[in-house]
């Protein structure tokens, strides 16, 4: 006997992330999902970020990764609340689920909140797959990683809404031309806005904050004062 | 690996249609799974058979149909299929893609047999 099902498989998720969204709407919050393989650079991204908007945004993290707080003890040392998820104790997920976003995002005083940053795992594959109920997606390659990044992890640069090219200042240690970094996540999505920058030496790094907080305004219009 | 959680979800899908009035073993799975998910149907199939163990589900079949990745051309209007994931149109090498078919990811049906 045949039983037809038709049911998508990632659709509990899904509706956790449709929840999630109608909750940070309400809350007028805007959340990003900054994603990478390990070691791009998003801790640091995050540390200047949070350091560059907190005089105009009130903002919350929430840091996944599989074992330690190491990156949420760097975060705290900013001053905005931090909540810390360890995939381990769920078998080491490799990514951050809609369930637990909802679970840290009941830690947080949503009432005082414009922003609520994710740091997802460290991973190109599988946080592309899963929604959270983020408002933009945002994925950071760095220059050592090689150009071919792009190419070899389609989905991940495809879904994002925005790029950043990380550790500029390496360029003239290696092998390999700037320029096809970019040309290559164009080539999977040609209207991704893209930003270049060395996180450590602050080249290139005013855009981005400039676009954060464009887009946050945009979400949370003149803010909750 | 995020294979292994989407196993888990396909298996809870299975279970959740399943006659409740008789006992079953479930023979085949039916699902799809576009191009461009980050599933690899072999790691899935695997991971799958794994967890089935013990289940109403255990030795089933599982049949895997790969949705191509189809785009519409928003320039020149052609649907093509991309063979691998460079986002330029084969007619007219435009880059203005929309996404057609490709991000799938269902259980389309299962079998079952009076256990």
């Amino acid at each position: 006997m045949e039983i037809k099902v038709v049911k998508k498989v990632l659709g509990v998720n899904d509706a956790i992330a449709e929840d999630i969204r109608k909750l940070l709407k309400q809350k007028n919050i805007f959340m990003f999902n900054m994603m990478s393989s390990p070691g791009a650079g998003k801790t640091l991204i995050l540390q200047k970020s949070v350091a560059a908007l907190k005089k105009d945004l009130r903002i919350g993290i929430i840091v996944g990764d599989i074992c330690t707080t190491r990156d949420s003890e760097r975060l705290a040392e900013t001053g905005v609340p931090v909540v810390q998820i360890n995939t381990e104790p769920f078998g080491g997920d490799c990514h951050l689920g809609a369930n637990l976003i909802s679970s840290a995002l009941a830690e947080l005083d949503l009432d005082k909140l414009d922003m609520v940053i994710v740091e997802n795992v460290g991973n190109l594959v599988c946080p592309a797959e899963f929604e959270i109920g983020e408002d933009r997606k945002v994925v950071v390659l760095s220059l050592p990683e090689g150009e071919d990044k792009p190419l070899k992890y389609p989905l991940m640069f495809r879904v994002a809404h925005a790029a950043i090219v990380n550790k500029l200042d390496l360029e003239p240690h290696l092998d390999l031309d700037r320029k096809t970094f970019a040309d290559n996540i164009r080539k999977i999505h040609p209207a991704i806005t893209l930003f270049e920058m060395s996180a450590k030496t602050g080249q290139g790094f005013e855009p981005w904050i400039k676009w954060l907080k464009k887009e946050a305004k945009a979400k949370s219009g003149a803010g909750k004062n | 690996m995020h294979e292994m959680g989407i196993a888990m979800e396909v298996l809870k899908i299975v279970s959740e249609h399943l006659p409740k009035d008789q006992p079953v073993r479930v023979t085949r799975i039916r699902l799809k799974i576009g191009k461009l998910t980050a599933v690899v149907p072999d790691n899935f199939k695997f991971c799958l058979e794994v967890i089935a163990k013990d289940t109403p589900a255990e030795g089933a079949e599982v049949v895997i149909e790969e949705v191509p990745l189809e785009v519409l051309c928003e320039d020149c209007g052609a649907k093509s299929e991309l063979t691998e994931a460079l986002f330029i149109c084969p007619q007219c090498e435009s880059p203005k893609l929309k996404v057609l078919s490709g991000r799938e990811l269902f259980v389309e049906s299962i079998e079952v047999e009076e256990n």
